[in-house]
């Protein structure tokens, strides 16, 4: 078996940075994920109202947390 | 003051995971009974009691357990329906939910289990008052 090429191993590493990349920007995508009982998650369609209401309900809290102590 | 149980294991649970930077415990009505690392700043509490009403809305049961994840702008939240408490939990961005959601359960599962121990400890003495009331009353 022949050693691969420089450059065919070269494209390889870009195309797993550039997977990587996709992955971390799906995990850093808002988003909410709900499971009910033992059934499977499911992500929340981010278009659907209940989707919509519930993350921007987690923003608020994550907001209020981060806030720095009034008064 | 003394610390609650319900406090010794939210702080038990921040001891526990890096990651949570703020719990929440709440009872099903969502009346809060514990928090960590201290009282929640602003309107936290009742931000999370909202949220509590609304996952509880998706259930289709009122006994089924919602477990549910955002990722948000700066944080993520934790939320879990238990059959007796709600327990909220607050973390950065770069967290591997699987993780936080295995702590949240197992300090709700010491919860569960204390709370079925301090139910059978009070069991016997309320028998044994109940015993000795009747004998008085006759």
């Amino acid at each position: 078996m022949t050693p691969p090429k420089p450059m065919g191993r070269l494209g390889g590493y870009a195309e797993e940075v550039a997977a990587a990349m996709r992955r971390r920007r799906e995990t850093r995508r808002p988003r909410v994920r709900v499971r009910l009982g033992h059934a499977e998650a499911r992500v929340l369609d981010e278009d659907s109202h209940e989707g919509t209401r519930l993350l921007a309900l987690c923003q608020r809290i994550v907001d209020e947390e981060r806030t720095p102590a009034r008064g | 003051m003394a610390a609650t149980s319900h406090e010794l294991a939210l702080r038990y649970l921040l001891e526990l995971s890096n990651d949570i930077r703020a719990a929440l415990l709440y009872d099903r009505s969502g009346q809060l009974l514990a928090a960590a690392p201290g009282a929640p700043p602003g309107r936290l509490a009742e931000l999370g009691a909202r949220l509590l009403e609304e996952a509880g809305a998706l259930a289709q049961e009122e006994a089924e357990t919602v477990e549910l994840d955002a990722g948000c702008e700066g944080g993520w939240v934790f939320l879990i329906r238990a059959p007796e408490v709600v327990m909220l939990c607050l973390t950065e961005r770069s967290v591997l939910p699987g993780l936080v959601f295995y702590d949240m359960h197992a300090i709700l599962n010491d919860l569960d289990r204390a709370a079925r121990a301090e139910g059978r400890r009070l069991e016997p003495a309320a028998e044994a008052s109940g015993v000795r009331g009747a004998a008085r009353a006759r």
